[in-house]
């Protein structure tokens, strides 16, 4: 018994000592680093203030190295020099776990795995330092966290808002998982932001390219014609007014239906004829032709060469049908503004024409070039 | 009597202290066996019995650097002579840039020294050290001891198997390996803090009981991270170009949108900078503040999505033109998303929810990147001058 009691009292000692020593060896042993982390900030915008356009929601993803059990909190903890810059008002923030994010990247630590568990309902708070504190959010009420497993939370302002610092650069931010008030896996991880995130990009959608044509009669009167007398003339306008790159205008008729476009009186024809012009102030020249008004001085409108106006008496002769169609005026270019056209037809009757009503149908075809 | 006594309560001491202690298991024979054990000159086998007569060689110099100097020499008793040699830290490294005096790492680590490969500013959470032998045979183990106070109260250990540092309590005989071992990662330190300052100290093992004294402390201070991003406009020349905000792209005057017409590429590209030591690269993500470009005098919008615009009545998107980094094969490339890799006139998405448009897995040095805008509008919008999208961007790295 003796011997026993001689004994504890080394044994009680030592075992005390024994003890304080492992409690130093806890004590002094060192936070974790984690083993991934990234914090998707929305806006890298510096001076952001958290309102309106100018709001700031983050996704943190955090991976510790160590398991931690339930009712730990995480810090985001933004530079002393930087408070009230982060923490643009104090206050509660929205928080929820998410189990993924735009910047996962596949098959590493770097991809949440799972949303952040909770113990009760997760709560955020921003609070701003002053002079030896920071700016800091923290998120509590977490579940137990597994090492290896990568965890989502989304922040985005409620009560407080999350602004940006007012400097562009480089902006550290320490990342910790906190257990009783002290860290226990923590990393430090850099941010930049820059003066300007934003692109914008403006356009200009023009109106669809289109031509509008207008022909201010649909009928002409020649008056009477004389057979072997002289020319009778008669006019209207065309309009044309365009968004495009030009325009073009092309005339045919109908003649007699079957030989060649002029008037038709149902059993004679004036015709226009198969030359290219008609020049009816010749005393053996009969037919029927017209002429187009150059409709512009300075923009590159064009009456094609043989229906121009610039000869009296002189006429070009139109075709029949579709096929036959033919150019009479054109522009190549945008125009800079409605341009009208005199068409002018005349018709001069050969000798042998019988008396009677004469008609001719004149198509017009009008275009854009686009 | 009283010898007895105090036998009987060191005894006891040591009994309740031996748990802490650290043994070798190279004890592994009923009978004495020592493994590997080079008694350097002098060991002779006897002629008679052939017996080992390296023990008799008690008084002999020792060659453990502890013992001598220039003005001494300690001559050691017959088991120091088993004792492995204190080794040295021949290199431990963390920033180094342009050189390095580690000899046995990658051939770009020797080049370029840690920078190239673990990019701008090195490495934030990662060394590498090498061993100086002092003379110790090629299968002598060797621990790592490693601290942020030089060792006053932080005292750890490298963990044999993740390579990060441990506690005493943790510390054992596997956190030993040969040299060889030790040296073959490419990083043989993991898990360390950024912008910290580190002290490791080497001992060697070579056999049980044979544990070295710790080697003189080496230190090397981590990298704080490193992150750069920068957005310019510029033309499809301006590789090199570097303008200042605000950042615009238009679509006016020969570059206008004509409904019903072919696609447009704006004359501009949205040129971007991104360089980072991150292990886990980075992403740039984009998100527009209308999902289109929208008119608010007409109140209708070109509606951004992933599509091919040749064949899409109507939209507008952002398409991947040019993509270069610096070539260190040790680091990472930059890839552009599959949406935004497209040709011609195919494009990816500028929504309102932010969408990956470049990735690297790795650090980057010096990445530059081209997206083209490229804008359709359809037969049914209305003509107008203020179709407008803000376009947000944002690099995000990977720590």
């Amino acid at each position: 018994m003796k011997k026993i009691i001689s004994l504890l009292k080394y044994i009680i000692p030592t075992t005390l000592l024994v003890l304080m020593l492992s409690f130093l060896i806890v004590t002094t042993t060192q936070a974790g680093t984690l083993s991934a982390v990234y914090v998707f900030l929305s806006r890298l915008k510096i001076n952001l203030n958290g309102t309106g356009t100018q709001a700031v929601e983050m996704i943190l993803a955090i991976d510790t190295s160590t398991a931690v059990a339930s009712g730990s909190t995480i810090k985001i903890e933004f530079p002393d020099a930087e408070d009230t810059k982060w923490c643009r008002s104090a206050g509660a923030l929205t928080v929820s776990g998410v189990a993924s994010s735009a910047v996962d990247l596949p098959s590493s630590n770097w991809s949440i795995d799972a949303a952040l568990p909770t113990s009760g309902t997760l709560a955020a708070t921003c609070t701003q330092g002053s002079t030896g504190t920071v700016d800091t959010i923290t998120i509590s009420n977490i579940g137990a966290l597994t090492a290896g497993t990568t965890y989502g939370v989304k922040i985005s302002g409620g009560t407080g808002t999350i602004g940006t610092d007012s400097t562009a650069g480089e902006h550290i931010l320490n990342i910790s998982v906190n257990v009783g008030g002290v860290p226990v896996d923590s990393k430090s991880i850099k941010i930049y932001l820059v003066n300007d995130d934003t692109v914008v990009v403006t356009a200009t959608v023009a109106d669809i390219a289109s031509v509008s044509c207008s022909i201010s009669s649909n009928s002409v009167n020649l008056g009477t014609l004389y057979p072997g007398g002289t020319y009778a003339t008669g006019s209207h306008t065309i309009g044309t007014s365009t968004t495009s790159n030009g325009y073009y205008w092309a005339v045919y008729g109908t003649g007699d239906g079957s030989t060649d476009a002029g008037l038709w009186s149902g059993t004679t024809l004036i015709q226009s004829g198969p030359t290219a012009t008609l020049n009816l102030a010749s005393p053996t020249i009969y037919g029927f032709g017209m002429t187009l008004s150059d409709p512009d001085g300075t923009d590159p409108a064009t009456v094609t060469t043989n229906f121009v106006n610039t000869t009296p008496g002189t006429f070009g002769t139109i075709d029949r049908l579709y096929s036959g169609a033919k150019l009479v005026l054109y522009q190549n270019g945008i125009q800079g503004s409605s341009e009208p056209s005199t068409v002018t037809y005349g018709a001069k009757a050969q000798p042998t024409a019988a008396a009677g009503n004469y008609t001719e149908y004149v198509y017009f075809i009008c275009g854009g070039y686009y | 009597m009283r010898i007895k006594n105090v036998i009987k309560k060191i005894t006891a001491v040591l009994i309740i202290l031996l748990p802490l202690s650290v043994s070798a298991t190279e004890l592994n024979s009923p009978n004495y066996k020592i493994v590997g054990v080079t008694t350097n000159t002098g060991g002779v086998t006897q002629t008679l019995d052939g017996d080992y007569s390296a023990l008799l060689e008690a008084g002999r110099v020792s060659n453990n650097p502890r013992n001598y100097s220039s003005t001494y020499k300690l001559y050691t008793s017959p088991e120091d002579a088993f004792i492995a040699s204190v080794p040295s830290v021949s290199c431990f490294e963390t920033t180094t840039s342009g050189h390095s005096d580690c000899t046995t790492g990658p051939e770009e680590l020797s080049s370029g020294g840690m920078v190239a490969i673990c990019g701008p500013s090195g490495c934030y959470d990662r060394a590498r050290f090498e061993i100086g032998t002092s003379s110790n045979p090629a299968d002598t183990l060797y621990g790592v001891m490693i601290s942020t106070d030089n060792f006053v109260s932080d005292i750890r250990y490298v963990d044999g198997n993740t390579f990060w540092p441990e506690s005493v309590s943790t510390h054992n005989l596997n956190d030993f390996h040969t040299k060889t071992d030790w040296e073959d990662p490419d990083f043989n330190i993991l898990g360390l803090q950024s912008s910290t300052t580190y002290y490791i100290k080497l001992f060697a093992l070579h056999g049980d009981f044979t544990q070295s004294d710790a080697g003189p402390a080496a230190f090397a201070t981590t990298s704080s991270g490193s992150v750069f991003f920068d957005i310019d406009i510029e033309d499809s020349s301006g590789i090199s170009a570097e303008t200042n905000p605000p950042y615009g792209i238009s679509f006016t005057g020969d570059y206008r949108l004509i409904p019903g017409s072919t696609p447009t590429t704006a004359e501009d590209r949205i040129w971007m900078d991104a360089r980072t030591n991150s292990q886990g690269g980075f992403a740039i993500l984009t998100r527009g503040l209308n999902g289109g470009l929208k008119s608010n005098t007409t109140g209708q919008t070109i509606v951004s999505a992933t599509a091919d615009l040749n064949t899409a009545p109507d939209g507008f998107g952002i398409q991947s033109e040019y993509i270069n980094q610096d070539t260190y094969p040790y680091l990472g490339t930059i890839t552009a998303m599959s949406d935004y890799s497209g040709t011609g006139n195919s494009v990816g998405i500028v929504g309102t929810t932010a969408t990956k448009v470049y990735e690297s897995s790795k650090p980057v040095f010096n990445g530059r990147m081209a997206l083209k805008v490229i804008a359709k509008a359809g037969t049914d919008k209305v003509a107008a001058a203020d179709y407008q999208e803000s376009i947000y961007f944002v690099l995000i790295p990977r720590f």
